[in-house]
């Protein structure tokens, strides 16, 4: 099983993200939202960032870790890849992610993820010996 | 999975979902439908829209608090997120709500119409070259900014001024702004509401067209309707060349309403007001948090006409440039400007009353009838222009806006031909070439930042623009008056 796979959507893009812990799964879906905007594209790990991020809930958690990622990628240039997450409840998480200037020429194969929405969210943390899951779709 | 749930027809083009329907996610919530939905559609077409389920989405924007008459959907509606693609709902203005999900990520997304005095006949050794041009002039394509670089306090005359500040900069021309929705500009956008955040991913991107279904096309008439309103518009032969602006608020925009839903949740919690779908999060129309999501909402408009503002002078000057003539020779003029993506304060009669009501339009088109104060004089006997793009293959329509829309849907209707097919279904079944290659024996020149973008755009995955046209026409929720065909494509 792969980290993620895609989910057929008419208007947008639904990716199914997975991980040993909740964590993996959201850096899984991390790099599922990069392969969207860049097409798959290789990502030079060249430079480092961190982030830390809050929410009300933990749907709410991925829909801000996501979008603050999405912020950092089009105001700072960046692609990225590589995610580290650490979730520290239902309402605080940090991150650390690798990447590098966006080129077009490289990266510009993609499309552009607007937003990230709650519509089909699923967060589902397995139990023993199972692993954890996040479905999210982007509005592209 | 196709959508099994209560219809009424209420005639050839109207279907109704009764008030007593529930979705499963109305059952999981004990919530209630206020309102009925009403479809705009045919037999045919019925079938397309119930192939999924964006009939309960419709259903459940009707147990929004303060919802007045009914959720409509118009025809060319979608399966969205919370709210259908497609969908008008107004709330009233003082027990209402407002809410981000029910004008969507691309604030303002909307489409503009630029006539020109040309004939196709003298145009057709230009075209490759003019659309070249526009595709050099015009910055497009994913992670593409435009051209000029704002300070911060640009940053704020942009959200305040929109198309209004474009044209002070020497974008364009004062008379545009006249024919323009809100003249290019609403009144009550604070940028003291919008984060810094929106105000950085917005900087970088003003004045490009981006990505995804975002275009920019030279097209000839190909059939005129309504002759009376198109001489209005200034159209007034078949072959007449026009061009078609289709983008929105860009990163601004996605970054109001990031921000915005997050802002709607907590304010949820807060007034306690039970959802069927986080997506419909909203805020009482009277709350602060309400006001300044309105607020933020018209600055991401402001924005967009901004940026479609900025396009139109560097069409203007790519036509100089292929043509050597100057823009005003060769009657370069606005014919309108609409937003299908939007959330508008409005006074409209219900049941004999007039009221003031929050009017939200999620993939859907403004389509106010003769006679209306907003409208300018040149507009105000044959009722507003309404523009309805369609794909990059086969046409788009401009419509005029009726008395029946102002009766029956708070003056609105359809905005576009609607996905029908997802973009990985899209890229399988339309390979770059083949659709190259159809588009030029159609005769038209496409040009694209992305090669992805051509199958993911492909003139099959949208539904039929035509069917979608006629469901408006013979609803009357708006009149045609011209067809456009495209003969030259910028693609994001």
């Amino acid at each position: 099983m792969g980290k993620y796979e895609f989910i057929d959507h008419t208007a947008d893009i639904a990716v199914k993200a997975y991980g040993e812990t909740l964590g993996e799964a959201f850096a899984a879906a991390a790099e599922a939202m990069f392969d969207i905007i860049t097409r798959g594209s290789d990502i030079q790990p060249t430079e480092e960032i961190q982030i830390s991020v809050e929410s009300i809930d933990i749907e709410g958690l991925l829909v801000s870790f996501l979008s603050e990622l999405i912020l950092r990628h089009e105001v700072n240039n960046l692609v990225l890849t590589d995610f580290r997450v650490t979730i520290e409840d239902d309402k605080h998480m940090s991150a650390a992610a690798r990447g590098e200037k966006f080129e077009a020429k490289r990266h510009g194969h993609g499309v552009q993820v607007k937003g990230v929405s709650y519509h089909m969210m699923e967060i589902v943390e397995g139990k023993a010996g199972s692993p954890c899951h996040v479905q999210v779709l982007f509005d592209i | 999975m196709t959508w099994q749930g209560k219809l009424n027809k209420i005639d050839d083009y109207r279907y109704q979902i009764p008030v007593d329907y529930q979705s499963e996610a109305m059952k999981r919530f004990g919530l209630k439908m206020q309102v009925p939905g009403i479809i705009y559609t045919d037999e045919k077409m019925l079938r397309a829209i119930t192939a999924d389920d964006s009939p309960d989405q419709v259903a459940n924007v009707a147990t929004l608090p303060g919802i007045v008459e009914a959720s409509f959907a118009m025809p060319d509606i979608h399966h969205g997120y919370g709210f259908a693609i497609g969908g008008v709902a107004a709330f009233d203005a003082e027990t209402g709500v407002v809410s981000p999900g029910g004008v969507g990520y691309d604030i303002n997304c909307g489409v503009r119409v630029i006539r020109t005095n040309l004939h196709i006949d003298d145009l057709k050794q230009h075209i490759t070259k003019l659309i070249d041009t526009f595709f050099r002039n015009v910055p497009s394509g994913v992670g593409v900014g435009g051209r000029i670089k704002l300070t911060p306090s640009q940053v704020d005359d942009v959200l305040a001024g929109g198309a209004r500040w474009a044209v002070s900069e020497g974008y364009g021309w004062p008379d545009d702004l006249e024919h323009m929705e809100e003249n290019g500009c609403i009144e009550g956008a604070d940028p003291s509401v919008v984060s810094k955040s929106a105000k950085k991913r917005g900087a970088p991107q003003l004045g490009s067209l981006g990505a995804g279904n975002h275009f920019l096309e030279i097209q000839q008439v190909d059939e005129i309707f309504d002759t009376t309103a198109a001489e209005a518009f200034g159209i007034t032969e078949i072959g007449q060349v026009t061009i078609m602006v289709h983008t929105g608020s860009r990163g601004c925009g996605h970054q109001i309403c990031t921000d915005y839903l997050d802002v709607m949740r907590r304010a949820n919690e807060k007034y306690k007001i039970p959802l069927v779908d986080r997506e419909l999060s909203c805020a009482p129309a009277t709350s602060p948090e309400g006001q300044k999501y309105f607020s933020a909402m018209k600055c991401g408009a402001n924005f967009a006409w901004a940026n479609r503002q900025m396009i139109t002078h560097w069409v203007r000057e790519s036509f100089e440039q292929v043509m050597h003539l100057s823009a005003e020779k060769l009657g370069l003029h606005m014919v309108y400007d609409v937003a299908h993506n939007i959330a508008k304060l409005e006074e409209h009669e219900v049941q004999g009353r007039k009221r003031m009501l929050y009017v939200h339009r999620k993939g859907a088109t403004r389509a106010f009838g003769p006679g209306h104060p907003v409208l300018p004089q040149r507009y105000r006997a044959v009722g507003q222009p309404v523009i309805i793009p369609g794909d990059m293959g086969s046409a788009s329509y401009l419509l005029v806006g009726t008395e029946t829309a102002m009766k029956q849907t708070f003056g609105s209707t359809c905005h576009g031909a609607g996905r029908r097919m997802s973009r990985r279904q899209s890229a399988k079944q339309f390979p770059v070439g083949e659709v190259l290659r159809r588009m030029e024996q159609a005769g038209i020149y496409l040009k694209a930042a992305s090669k992805r973008g051509i199958s993911e755009e492909a003139p099959g995955v949208y539904k039929d623009i035509d069917e979608v046209v006629e469901i408006s026409h013979n609803s009357g929720i708006a009149q045609k008056v011209v067809r456009l065909r495209p003969v030259g494509v910028v693609k994001g």
